[in-house]
């Protein structure tokens, strides 16, 4: 029986690896052996006579050409021969059909789906996080002389609602607006031999028509863009109207044709993935390896869920502002316009008022503090009455 | 003491509201708020009744009382609601807005000994290194390159793969 031998060949009994070009010929030392008794082909025992006796054989594996196998060898002096107790290597024996086949296969080195969790590797107390200043994306206005003032003023227009119109200006037309009221009531246009200017000033107090005054986030630019159809620099005031001065001018709300009720503006903000995401696959963009939160003033905080942005690198947010009342809401959708398959998957909605309520001097009656002064008046009351009754 | 019935009583409030009417029309304040206050107060002291020992005498001592303490602190409040802008949030948009994210890290790479998740078919031969695969099907048939493997055989190679073996 002919039997290769291959020196300095060495391999795992769970590899497919077998001998190759990698080992020259000169490697390959062909023995004839017998058979030592009854065999099995995955673990033969064969006896070498041409092996020295006073040389112990160093060849860990070999190729049996009769059985078409390779095995794993080792060796015993028994008798005055040297004998090789032979194990059959099955992957590498029967590499080519196996590596043929197709198989359900659970894990590989060289490819991966890096969306399925791995449970093989456990998390260290190792952290990192990032955060991603969103100040200059742009949906708010930049400071506060950049934002607009809506001022609600009764009066009488084409663009009322209930008593008031709703002017939206910038914060300077908005001082321009306040310097015309309250430095001279000339714009009052009552003879001041008939009542004199400053009878005019005690009996009529212009805060009175103005109902409210918000500021609004948002760069004033947006609201007055331009000469529109809906730009005035005319204010009508009760039962008076006067002209800001230039260049100052202020945008009727409430207008169907150019509809500023309400502001929208979106932005798309990208994030980046975990740092071993690359390696390890997109399961740990996911919690608890990756947690992720939207913290947007005045809005507040909310933990975005993970499992909503698989396969995204980015988030839509896009914003709704109520032109008369500041009301607004914040809608983060997953992705953007161009990541088609999460296109309107809205995540997390939040709502918040962003209008700062501006001073005016208007005198108002809260009906909800009086009612409670009311209530803990009387409590007192019942409280004293007891008391001196001796309860 | 003559017993006081409980129609003396809402009589005592209605009087007692006439006089907030009064000083609710001088303050401006909405007649509805101070009727809707005094009904509140009229159910304080119907809770007091009940929760008390013995009969309720004097209740429009009692009732005069608590409208001569109720009323101050109702004016007092009302001289107090000079409203000048409400809640001010400016300070909000002072706070940047932050899209915030944490990473817990997990151990080092292992993939070489103990691969990645794959769950899918595949020709082995187009894989490399490690590989492990689930419910084994081998048909190892004899061919005239290769020998057929023995049952003993076949059961080994499926061990071996789904235990996990290296394709080197």
């Amino acid at each position: 029986m002919r039997i290769k031998f291959y020196e300095r060949f060495m391999k795992q009994a769970d590899s497919f690896k077998v001998p190759g070009a990698d080992y020259p010929e000169l490697l390959q030392p062909v023995y004839e052996g017998e058979i030592k008794g009854d065999f099995s082909p995955l673990a033969p025992v064969i006896r070498f006579r041409s092996i020295s006796a006073t040389s112990m054989p160093t060849y860990t594996y070999c190729y049996i050409d009769e059985f078409k196998r390779f095995y794993f060898c080792s060796w015993a002096f028994v008798s005055g021969f040297w004998e090789c107790s032979m194990t059959c290597d099955v992957l590498g024996s029967f590499r080519t059909q196996v590596l043929a086949s197709t198989q359900f296969v659970n894990r590989s080195a060289s490819e991966k789906d890096g969306r399925i969790i791995d449970p093989n590797y456990i998390t260290i107390d190792r952290r990192a996080s990032t955060a991603i200043d969103m100040s200059q994306i742009g949906i708010w206005g930049t400071g506060f002389n950049n934002g607009t003032v809506v001022v609600s003023i009764v009066n009488s227009t084409q663009y009322n609602v209930g008593a008031n119109t709703y002017y939206a200006m910038s914060y300077d037309s908005f001082r321009a607006l306040m310097f015309m009221l309250l430095n001279s009531p000339s714009w009052l246009d009552i003879d001041a031999g008939e009542i004199s200017e400053n009878l005019q000033k005690a009996l009529i107090n212009p805060a009175q028509y103005i109902t409210g005054a918000i500021w609004l986030p948002i760069d004033s630019s947006q609201f007055v863009p331009g000469l529109q159809a809906d730009m005035t620099n005319i204010i009508r005031f009760g039962w008076w109207s006067f002209e800001l001065p230039s260049p100052y001018i202020a945008r009727v709300l409430h207008n169907p044709t150019t509809d500023m009720d309400s502001f929208s503006r979106t932005v798309v903000v990208e994030f980046s993935t975990h740092p071993q995401a690359a390696t390890f696959g997109s399961w740990l963009n996911l919690a608890p390896f990756t947690k992720r939160t939207l913290e947007f003033p005045p809005f507040g905080c909310v933990d975005l869920d993970t499992t909503d942005l698989t396969g995204v690198d980015c988030i839509t947010l896009r914003v709704f502002v109520h032109s008369y009342n500041g009301d607004a809401s914040l809608y983060v959708f997953a992705g953007d316009q161009s990541q088609t398959v999460h296109q309107n998957q809205l995540i997390a909605s939040l709502t918040g008022n962003v209008g700062v309520r501006l001073p005016t001097g208007q005198i108002r009656f809260d009906t909800a503090n009086f009612k409670n002064a009311m209530l803990g008046g009387a409590a007192v009351g019942v409280a004293e009455y007891l008391e001196g009754q001796g309860y | 003491m003559a017993k006081i019935t409980w129609g003396d009583i809402l009589d005592s409030f209605t009087d007692a509201k006439e006089s907030v009417q009064q000083v609710g029309q001088q303050i401006s304040a909405p007649l509805g708020d101070i009727k809707d206050a005094f009904t509140d107060a009229k159910e304080v002291v119907q809770e007091a009744k009940v929760s008390m020992k013995e009969p309720f005498y004097n209740v429009l001592g009692a009732a005069s009382q608590i409208a001569k303490k109720a009323l101050p602190t109702a004016i007092a409040s009302c001289a107090s609601l000079q409203y000048t802008g409400g809640q001010g949030t400016f300070s909000s948009f002072l706070q940047p807005a932050y899209l915030r994210s944490k990473h817990l890290y997990i151990g080092e790479d292992r993939h070489a000994r103990i691969g990645y998740p794959l769950e899918a078919y595949r020709v082995l031969s187009n894989l490399t290194g490690f590989v492990q695969c689930r419910n084994v099907r081998l048909d190892l048939a004899a061919t005239a390159e290769a020998p057929g493997a023995t049952l003993e055989e076949q059961q080994l190679i499926k061990q071996y793969l789904e235990a996990g073996c290296f394709i080197e």
